[in-house]
Protein backbone atom coordinates (compact mmCIF):
# COMPACT_ATOMS: atom_id res chain seq x y z
CA UNK A 1 0.00 0.00 0.00
CA UNK A 2 1.40 3.34 -0.71
CA UNK A 3 0.75 6.52 1.57
CA UNK A 4 -2.74 8.14 0.99
CA UNK A 5 -3.11 11.32 -0.88
CA UNK A 6 -5.12 13.91 -0.04
CA UNK A 7 -6.43 14.06 -3.75
CA UNK A 8 -7.83 10.71 -3.69
CA UNK A 9 -8.90 11.46 -0.13
CA UNK A 10 -10.88 14.66 -1.16
CA UNK A 11 -12.38 12.60 -4.01
CA UNK A 12 -13.47 9.83 -1.92
CA UNK A 13 -14.47 12.24 0.98
CA UNK A 14 -17.16 14.24 -1.53
CA UNK A 15 -18.50 11.04 -3.28
CA UNK A 16 -19.17 9.70 0.09
CA UNK A 17 -20.76 13.20 2.12
CA UNK A 18 -22.22 14.60 -1.16
CA UNK A 19 -20.51 17.92 -0.85
CA UNK A 20 -17.23 19.08 -1.82
CA UNK A 21 -14.48 18.00 0.40
CA UNK A 22 -10.85 19.29 0.14
CA UNK A 23 -8.48 17.34 2.48
CA UNK A 24 -5.08 18.06 4.08
CA UNK A 25 -2.25 15.77 3.25
CA UNK A 26 -2.60 12.61 5.63
CA UNK A 27 0.02 13.12 8.76
CA UNK A 28 0.88 9.04 9.52
CA UNK A 29 1.12 8.98 13.53
CA UNK A 30 3.41 6.24 15.03
CA UNK A 31 0.36 5.28 17.47
CA UNK A 32 -1.04 1.58 16.69
CA UNK A 33 0.35 -1.47 15.09
CA UNK A 34 -2.13 -3.25 13.04
CA UNK A 35 -3.23 -0.25 11.56
CA UNK A 36 -1.57 2.47 9.63
CA UNK A 37 -2.94 5.78 11.28
CA UNK A 38 -3.02 9.13 10.09
CA UNK A 39 -4.42 12.90 10.63
CA UNK A 40 -6.32 14.18 7.79
CA UNK A 41 -7.98 17.32 8.26
CA UNK A 42 -11.15 17.36 6.16
CA UNK A 43 -12.27 21.12 4.68
CA UNK A 44 -16.46 21.04 4.09
CA UNK A 45 -19.88 22.43 4.94
CA UNK A 46 -17.98 26.05 6.07
CA UNK A 47 -15.74 23.81 8.78
CA UNK A 48 -12.24 22.00 9.23
CA UNK A 49 -13.00 18.68 10.20
CA UNK A 50 -10.03 16.46 12.07
CA UNK A 51 -10.61 12.85 11.32
CA UNK A 52 -7.92 10.09 12.33
CA UNK A 53 -7.63 7.83 8.99
CA UNK A 54 -7.12 4.17 9.98
CA UNK A 55 -5.76 2.26 6.75
CA UNK A 56 -5.89 -2.11 7.59
CA UNK A 57 -2.42 -3.74 6.54
CA UNK A 58 -3.52 -7.06 4.98
CA UNK A 59 -4.74 -8.73 7.92
CA UNK A 60 -1.88 -7.74 9.83
CA UNK A 61 -2.04 -8.91 13.73
CA UNK A 62 -5.11 -10.70 12.49
CA UNK A 63 -7.86 -8.71 12.31
CA UNK A 64 -9.62 -6.31 9.87
CA UNK A 65 -12.63 -3.39 10.03
CA UNK A 66 -15.49 -5.94 9.31
CA UNK A 67 -16.88 -5.91 12.68
CA UNK A 68 -15.01 -2.95 14.41
CA UNK A 69 -16.32 -0.44 11.94
CA UNK A 70 -20.20 -1.44 13.17
CA UNK A 71 -18.97 -2.30 16.53
CA UNK A 72 -17.97 1.81 17.04
CA UNK A 73 -21.23 2.52 15.05
CA UNK A 74 -23.37 0.82 17.47
CA UNK A 75 -21.62 1.64 20.58
CA UNK A 76 -21.66 5.12 19.44
CA UNK A 77 -25.68 5.06 19.14
CA UNK A 78 -25.60 3.27 22.50
CA UNK A 79 -23.99 6.92 23.64
CA UNK A 80 -20.89 4.71 25.02
CA UNK A 81 -17.40 7.00 24.63
CA UNK A 82 -16.52 5.91 21.08
CA UNK A 83 -15.03 8.12 18.09
CA UNK A 84 -18.25 8.37 15.11
CA UNK A 85 -17.16 6.83 11.81
CA UNK A 86 -17.43 9.21 9.39
CA UNK A 87 -16.53 7.04 6.55
CA UNK A 88 -15.81 3.58 5.69
CA UNK A 89 -14.12 2.33 2.39
CA UNK A 90 -14.35 -2.02 2.88
CA UNK A 91 -13.44 -2.86 -0.29
CA UNK A 92 -9.17 -2.14 -0.79
CA UNK A 93 -10.47 -0.05 -4.08
CA UNK A 94 -9.89 3.38 -2.94
CA UNK A 95 -5.92 3.41 -1.76
CA UNK A 96 -5.17 -0.32 -1.85
CA UNK A 97 -6.32 -1.38 1.80
CA UNK A 98 -9.43 -0.79 3.39
CA UNK A 99 -10.29 1.78 5.68
CA UNK A 100 -12.60 4.34 7.27
CA UNK A 101 -12.26 7.46 8.85
CA UNK A 102 -13.67 8.67 12.43
CA UNK A 103 -14.17 11.85 14.04
CA UNK A 104 -10.96 13.36 16.11
CA UNK A 105 -11.45 13.08 19.96
CA UNK A 106 -10.06 15.49 22.13
CA UNK A 107 -7.57 14.05 24.48
CA UNK A 108 -4.17 11.74 25.06
CA UNK A 109 -3.97 8.41 25.85
CA UNK A 110 -1.24 8.77 28.50
CA UNK A 111 -1.65 6.41 31.43
CA UNK A 112 -3.32 8.55 34.05
CA UNK A 113 -4.39 7.08 37.55
CA UNK A 114 -6.79 9.63 38.62
CA UNK A 115 -9.25 8.24 35.27
CA UNK A 116 -8.80 4.44 36.57
CA UNK A 117 -12.02 4.04 38.68
CA UNK A 118 -13.95 5.63 35.73
CA UNK A 119 -12.09 3.89 32.96
CA UNK A 120 -13.17 0.23 35.55
CA UNK A 121 -16.78 1.96 35.30
CA UNK A 122 -16.76 2.04 31.35
CA UNK A 123 -15.34 -1.58 31.09
CA UNK A 124 -17.61 -2.79 33.26
CA UNK A 125 -20.60 -0.64 31.67
CA UNK A 126 -19.74 -2.55 28.26
CA UNK A 127 -19.64 -5.53 29.74
CA UNK A 128 -23.28 -5.65 31.20
CA UNK A 129 -25.02 -4.43 27.90
CA UNK A 130 -27.21 -6.87 25.87
CA UNK A 131 -25.39 -7.08 22.95
CA UNK A 132 -29.06 -7.25 20.81
CA UNK A 133 -30.17 -4.22 22.63
CA UNK A 134 -27.36 -2.37 21.50
CA UNK A 135 -26.97 -3.22 18.39
CA UNK A 136 -24.25 -6.02 18.14
CA UNK A 137 -26.18 -9.11 18.00
CA UNK A 138 -24.15 -9.54 14.54
CA UNK A 139 -21.14 -10.26 16.39
CA UNK A 140 -20.67 -14.47 16.89
CA UNK A 141 -22.52 -16.06 20.20
CA UNK A 142 -20.48 -18.28 21.82
CA UNK A 143 -22.01 -21.21 23.14
CA UNK A 144 -21.88 -21.70 27.10
CA UNK A 145 -20.57 -22.88 29.19
CA UNK A 146 -17.22 -23.21 27.41
CA UNK A 147 -17.80 -21.48 24.40
CA UNK A 148 -15.89 -18.69 24.72
CA UNK A 149 -12.97 -19.49 25.99
CA UNK A 150 -12.76 -22.39 22.89
CA UNK A 151 -14.31 -20.04 20.86
CA UNK A 152 -11.20 -17.64 21.12
CA UNK A 153 -8.51 -20.11 21.56
CA UNK A 154 -9.26 -21.14 18.02
CA UNK A 155 -9.68 -17.81 16.38
CA UNK A 156 -6.01 -17.32 17.85
CA UNK A 157 -4.65 -20.64 16.85
CA UNK A 158 -5.89 -19.87 13.25
CA UNK A 159 -4.38 -16.23 13.56
CA UNK A 160 -0.65 -18.25 14.62
CA UNK A 161 -1.11 -20.76 11.84
CA UNK A 162 -2.34 -17.86 9.38
CA UNK A 163 1.30 -16.74 10.31
CA UNK A 164 4.17 -19.56 9.89
CA UNK A 165 6.68 -19.83 8.58
CA UNK A 166 8.07 -23.29 7.91
CA UNK A 167 8.56 -24.22 11.36
CA UNK A 168 5.70 -24.27 14.25
CA UNK A 169 6.36 -23.30 18.14
CA UNK A 170 6.39 -25.83 20.15
CA UNK A 171 5.92 -24.30 23.34
CA UNK A 172 2.87 -22.34 21.74
CA UNK A 173 1.43 -25.53 20.61
CA UNK A 174 1.57 -27.10 23.61
CA UNK A 175 -0.09 -23.86 25.12
CA UNK A 176 -3.04 -24.13 22.63
CA UNK A 177 -3.16 -28.02 23.66
CA UNK A 178 -3.31 -26.63 27.34
CA UNK A 179 -5.78 -23.95 26.84
CA UNK A 180 -8.34 -26.39 25.09
CA UNK A 181 -8.29 -29.20 27.75
CA UNK A 182 -8.78 -26.35 30.78
CA UNK A 183 -10.97 -24.45 28.77
CA UNK A 184 -12.98 -22.69 31.77
CA UNK A 185 -17.06 -22.53 32.23
CA UNK A 186 -18.38 -18.86 31.16
CA UNK A 187 -21.30 -17.87 33.21
CA UNK A 188 -22.80 -14.98 30.68
CA UNK A 189 -21.76 -13.82 27.42
CA UNK A 190 -20.33 -9.90 27.20
CA UNK A 191 -19.74 -7.72 25.22
CA UNK A 192 -15.94 -7.97 25.04
CA UNK A 193 -13.44 -5.03 24.63
CA UNK A 194 -10.52 -7.33 23.85
CA UNK A 195 -7.76 -4.71 24.46
CA UNK A 196 -8.98 -3.14 27.02
CA UNK A 197 -6.77 -0.66 29.43
CA UNK A 198 -4.38 2.33 29.52
CA UNK A 199 -3.35 3.34 26.56
CA UNK A 200 -6.72 2.62 24.57
CA UNK A 201 -9.06 5.45 25.90
CA UNK A 202 -8.03 9.27 25.62
CA UNK A 203 -8.82 11.62 28.62
CA UNK A 204 -9.15 15.11 28.85
CA UNK A 205 -9.16 17.11 32.19
CA UNK A 206 -9.35 13.93 33.72
CA UNK A 207 -12.05 12.95 31.83
CA UNK A 208 -12.65 10.09 29.68
CA UNK A 209 -13.70 11.05 25.98
CA UNK A 210 -13.71 8.20 24.21
CA UNK A 211 -12.15 4.59 24.37
CA UNK A 212 -10.63 3.44 21.18
CA UNK A 213 -9.08 0.11 19.51
CA UNK A 214 -12.51 -2.00 18.60
CA UNK A 215 -10.55 -4.73 15.99
CA UNK A 216 -10.52 -7.26 18.83
CA UNK A 217 -14.21 -6.71 20.22
CA UNK A 218 -15.95 -9.90 20.85
CA UNK A 219 -18.99 -11.88 22.52
CA UNK A 220 -17.18 -13.99 25.27
CA UNK A 221 -16.18 -13.96 28.73
CA UNK A 222 -15.70 -10.81 30.72
CA UNK A 223 -12.36 -12.17 32.20
CA UNK A 224 -10.69 -11.75 29.30
CA UNK A 225 -10.95 -7.96 29.69
CA UNK A 226 -10.42 -7.92 33.20
CA UNK A 227 -7.01 -9.70 32.77
CA UNK A 228 -5.98 -8.11 29.31
CA UNK A 229 -6.86 -4.90 32.22
CA UNK A 230 -4.43 -6.45 34.89
CA UNK A 231 -1.98 -7.87 33.06
CA UNK A 232 -1.49 -6.46 29.97
CA UNK A 233 -2.25 -2.65 30.15
CA UNK A 234 -2.23 -2.13 33.64
CA UNK A 235 0.40 -3.96 34.98
CA UNK A 236 2.85 -0.69 34.96
CA UNK A 237 0.07 1.21 37.12
CA UNK A 238 -0.40 -1.08 40.12
CA UNK A 239 0.44 -4.31 40.78
CA UNK A 240 -2.70 -7.34 40.49
CA UNK A 241 -3.80 -7.05 44.19
CA UNK A 242 -4.48 -3.84 44.30
CA UNK A 243 -6.39 -3.83 40.79
CA UNK A 244 -8.42 -6.60 41.74
CA UNK A 245 -9.14 -5.26 45.22
CA UNK A 246 -9.86 -1.88 42.91
CA UNK A 247 -12.28 -3.47 40.75
CA UNK A 248 -13.76 -5.41 43.25
CA UNK A 249 -14.59 -1.63 44.96
CA UNK A 250 -15.19 0.38 41.95
CA UNK A 251 -17.57 -2.63 40.11
CA UNK A 252 -18.62 -4.62 42.82
CA UNK A 253 -16.82 -7.86 41.25
CA UNK A 254 -15.22 -10.42 42.59
CA UNK A 255 -12.46 -11.53 40.59
CA UNK A 256 -11.99 -15.85 40.95
CA UNK A 257 -8.33 -16.09 41.07
CA UNK A 258 -7.87 -19.55 38.63
CA UNK A 259 -10.53 -18.35 36.24
CA UNK A 260 -8.49 -15.24 35.74
CA UNK A 261 -5.31 -16.91 35.53
CA UNK A 262 -6.83 -18.77 32.49
CA UNK A 263 -7.94 -15.44 30.73
CA UNK A 264 -4.29 -13.86 31.71
CA UNK A 265 -3.06 -17.07 29.48
CA UNK A 266 -5.49 -16.66 26.68
CA UNK A 267 -4.12 -12.86 26.59
CA UNK A 268 -0.64 -13.98 26.30
CA UNK A 269 -1.69 -16.34 23.40
CA UNK A 270 -3.46 -13.92 21.57
CA UNK A 271 -0.08 -11.68 22.03
CA UNK A 272 1.97 -14.26 20.59
CA UNK A 273 -0.61 -15.13 18.06
CA UNK A 274 -1.26 -12.21 16.57
CA UNK A 275 2.38 -11.21 16.69
CA UNK A 276 3.29 -14.37 14.74
CA UNK A 277 1.27 -12.64 11.87
CA UNK A 278 4.96 -10.21 11.30
CA UNK A 279 6.74 -13.26 11.00
CA UNK A 280 5.12 -13.81 7.61
CA UNK A 281 4.50 -10.50 6.97
CA UNK A 282 8.40 -9.54 7.15
CA UNK A 283 9.74 -12.97 5.54
CA UNK A 284 7.31 -12.67 2.75
CA UNK A 285 8.17 -9.18 2.53
CA UNK A 286 4.25 -8.16 2.02
CA UNK A 287 4.89 -5.10 4.32
CA UNK A 288 8.61 -3.37 4.79
CA UNK A 289 8.18 -1.87 8.23
CA UNK A 290 10.67 -2.24 10.90
CA UNK A 291 8.58 -2.99 13.41
CA UNK A 292 7.36 -5.88 12.67
CA UNK A 293 11.18 -7.12 13.08
CA UNK A 294 10.45 -6.22 16.33
CA UNK A 295 7.03 -7.56 16.49
CA UNK A 296 8.11 -11.26 15.32
CA UNK A 297 11.06 -11.55 17.04
CA UNK A 298 11.12 -9.27 21.01
CA UNK A 299 7.42 -8.83 21.19
CA UNK A 300 6.21 -12.53 20.25
CA UNK A 301 9.10 -13.80 22.38
CA UNK A 302 7.93 -11.92 25.74
CA UNK A 303 3.97 -12.82 25.50
CA UNK A 304 5.45 -16.47 24.41
CA UNK A 305 7.51 -16.81 27.79
CA UNK A 306 4.60 -15.28 29.99
CA UNK A 307 2.29 -17.89 28.27
CA UNK A 308 4.71 -20.80 29.56
CA UNK A 309 5.20 -19.18 33.40
CA UNK A 310 1.13 -18.93 33.21
CA UNK A 311 0.17 -22.32 32.26
CA UNK A 312 2.98 -24.53 31.51
CA UNK A 313 6.26 -24.25 33.99
CA UNK B 1 40.04 -3.17 -12.23
CA UNK B 2 39.13 -5.23 -9.57
CA UNK B 3 38.77 -5.15 -5.77
CA UNK B 4 40.88 -7.21 -4.20
CA UNK B 5 38.72 -6.92 -0.84
CA UNK B 6 35.33 -7.16 -1.25
CA UNK B 7 33.60 -4.53 1.42
CA UNK B 8 32.13 -6.68 4.64
CA UNK B 9 28.70 -6.95 4.81
CA UNK B 10 29.26 -6.81 8.90
CA UNK B 11 30.84 -3.80 8.31
CA UNK B 12 28.47 -2.46 5.89
CA UNK B 13 25.28 -3.23 8.70
CA UNK B 14 27.59 -1.57 11.09
CA UNK B 15 28.27 1.16 9.59
CA UNK B 16 24.57 1.68 7.98
CA UNK B 17 22.93 1.90 11.34
CA UNK B 18 25.76 4.28 12.77
CA UNK B 19 24.88 6.59 10.22
CA UNK B 20 21.39 6.51 10.70
CA UNK B 21 21.72 7.47 13.71
CA UNK B 22 24.54 10.03 13.76
CA UNK B 23 23.24 11.48 10.45
CA UNK B 24 19.78 10.88 9.50
CA UNK B 25 18.25 10.50 13.12
CA UNK B 26 19.00 13.68 14.60
CA UNK B 27 17.70 15.44 11.25
CA UNK B 28 14.42 13.50 11.31
CA UNK B 29 11.36 15.66 12.88
CA UNK B 30 8.14 13.58 11.92
CA UNK B 31 7.31 11.45 14.92
CA UNK B 32 6.85 8.28 12.52
CA UNK B 33 9.98 8.71 10.67
CA UNK B 34 12.07 8.94 13.80
CA UNK B 35 10.46 5.75 14.96
CA UNK B 36 11.39 4.02 11.43
CA UNK B 37 14.80 5.25 11.41
CA UNK B 38 15.60 4.19 15.21
CA UNK B 39 13.77 0.78 14.23
CA UNK B 40 15.55 0.49 10.77
CA UNK B 41 19.54 0.94 12.96
CA UNK B 42 18.31 -0.97 15.60
CA UNK B 43 17.36 -4.10 12.82
CA UNK B 44 20.80 -3.48 11.11
CA UNK B 45 22.64 -4.15 13.98
CA UNK B 46 20.76 -7.27 15.23
CA UNK B 47 21.33 -8.35 11.76
CA UNK B 48 24.80 -7.93 12.38
CA UNK B 49 24.72 -10.67 15.50
CA UNK B 50 22.63 -13.60 13.32
CA UNK B 51 25.80 -13.32 11.06
CA UNK B 52 27.96 -14.01 13.36
CA UNK B 53 26.16 -16.56 14.90
CA UNK B 54 23.94 -18.17 12.55
CA UNK B 55 21.90 -19.09 16.49
CA UNK B 56 18.78 -21.29 14.16
CA UNK B 57 21.22 -24.40 13.40
CA UNK B 58 22.37 -24.00 16.64
CA UNK B 59 18.54 -24.27 18.31
CA UNK B 60 17.91 -27.06 16.01
CA UNK B 61 21.19 -29.53 16.86
CA UNK B 62 20.17 -28.56 20.62
CA UNK B 63 16.49 -29.60 20.71
CA UNK B 64 17.49 -32.51 18.22
CA UNK B 65 19.56 -33.74 20.57
CA UNK B 66 16.94 -33.55 23.48
CA UNK B 67 14.20 -35.45 21.27
CA UNK B 68 16.85 -38.63 21.13
CA UNK B 69 16.94 -38.16 24.57
CA UNK B 70 12.96 -38.24 24.95
CA UNK B 71 13.13 -41.60 22.92
CA UNK B 72 9.55 -42.95 20.44
CA UNK B 73 6.51 -41.31 21.68
CA UNK B 74 2.82 -42.39 19.58
CA UNK B 75 1.59 -39.37 16.93
CA UNK B 76 5.50 -38.27 16.64
CA UNK B 77 6.81 -38.78 13.31
CA UNK B 78 10.79 -39.70 13.52
CA UNK B 79 11.43 -38.00 10.11
CA UNK B 80 9.88 -34.36 10.54
CA UNK B 81 12.00 -31.23 11.70
CA UNK B 82 12.63 -31.11 15.22
CA UNK B 83 10.68 -28.51 15.77
CA UNK B 84 7.71 -30.32 14.32
CA UNK B 85 8.61 -33.56 16.62
CA UNK B 86 8.60 -31.44 20.05
CA UNK B 87 5.67 -29.97 19.10
CA UNK B 88 3.80 -32.99 18.60
CA UNK B 89 5.76 -34.59 22.07
CA UNK B 90 4.62 -31.47 24.33
CA UNK B 91 1.10 -31.64 22.88
CA UNK B 92 0.84 -35.24 23.42
CA UNK B 93 2.17 -34.79 26.74
CA UNK B 94 -0.40 -32.15 28.02
CA UNK B 95 -3.35 -35.16 26.11
CA UNK B 96 -1.59 -37.88 28.30
CA UNK B 97 -0.50 -36.39 31.65
CA UNK B 98 1.49 -38.87 33.54
CA UNK B 99 5.29 -40.33 34.46
CA UNK B 100 6.00 -40.50 31.00
CA UNK B 101 4.76 -37.07 29.97
CA UNK B 102 6.66 -35.15 32.75
CA UNK B 103 9.59 -36.67 31.91
CA UNK B 104 8.71 -35.37 27.96
CA UNK B 105 8.26 -32.07 29.53
CA UNK B 106 11.40 -31.84 31.78
CA UNK B 107 13.15 -32.86 28.91
CA UNK B 108 12.36 -30.45 26.44
CA UNK B 109 11.23 -27.33 28.45
CA UNK B 110 14.37 -26.47 29.72
CA UNK B 111 16.04 -26.41 26.04
CA UNK B 112 12.99 -24.17 24.91
CA UNK B 113 13.09 -22.10 27.17
CA UNK B 114 17.01 -21.46 26.89
CA UNK B 115 16.74 -21.02 23.70
CA UNK B 116 13.81 -18.71 23.96
CA UNK B 117 15.80 -16.43 26.67
CA UNK B 118 18.73 -16.29 24.26
CA UNK B 119 16.50 -15.03 21.48
CA UNK B 120 15.31 -12.57 23.61
CA UNK B 121 18.03 -11.36 24.48
CA UNK B 122 19.24 -10.84 21.00
CA UNK B 123 16.22 -8.89 20.28
CA UNK B 124 15.64 -6.84 23.50
CA UNK B 125 17.22 -3.49 21.75
CA UNK B 126 14.41 -3.67 18.58
CA UNK B 127 11.97 -4.62 21.64
CA UNK B 128 13.04 -1.55 23.50
CA UNK B 129 13.30 0.69 20.69
CA UNK B 130 9.57 -0.06 20.08
CA UNK B 131 8.52 0.25 23.62
CA UNK B 132 10.18 3.90 23.54
CA UNK B 133 8.46 4.90 20.55
CA UNK B 134 4.97 3.97 21.35
CA UNK B 135 5.10 5.41 24.42
CA UNK B 136 6.19 8.62 23.39
CA UNK B 137 3.40 8.66 20.90
CA UNK B 138 0.69 8.35 23.83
Amino acid sequence: MSAPTADVLGSYLSEVLGTAVTVSTPRRVAMGQSRAMYIVDADYDGGTHRTILRVEQGGFLGSDSTTEVPVMQALHRANYPVAEVVAYEPTGSVIGEPFFLMSFVDGVATELVSTLDDYIRLLDRLHRYDPAEVGLGFLEQPQLPTGPANALVERFERTYRSGLVGEPSPLLEEAIAWLRIHAPATDRVCVVHGDPGPGNYMHLDGHITAVVDWEFTHLGDEYFDWAYLIWMRGKRLMDPDAWTARIRDVAGIDLDPERLRYWRAVNYLMGACIDQTATRFYRERVMPAPNLLAISTGVHLSALRRLYDTVLA
Amino acid sequence: MTLPVLPRVEDILVNSATALRTTVLPTVTDEFAQLTVALVATALEYAVELLAEPRDIAHRAELDAALQRVGDLPEVDSGASAFERASRALVWAQRNPGPRADEVLSILHPVLIDQLEREATAAAPLLATLHAAMHKAH
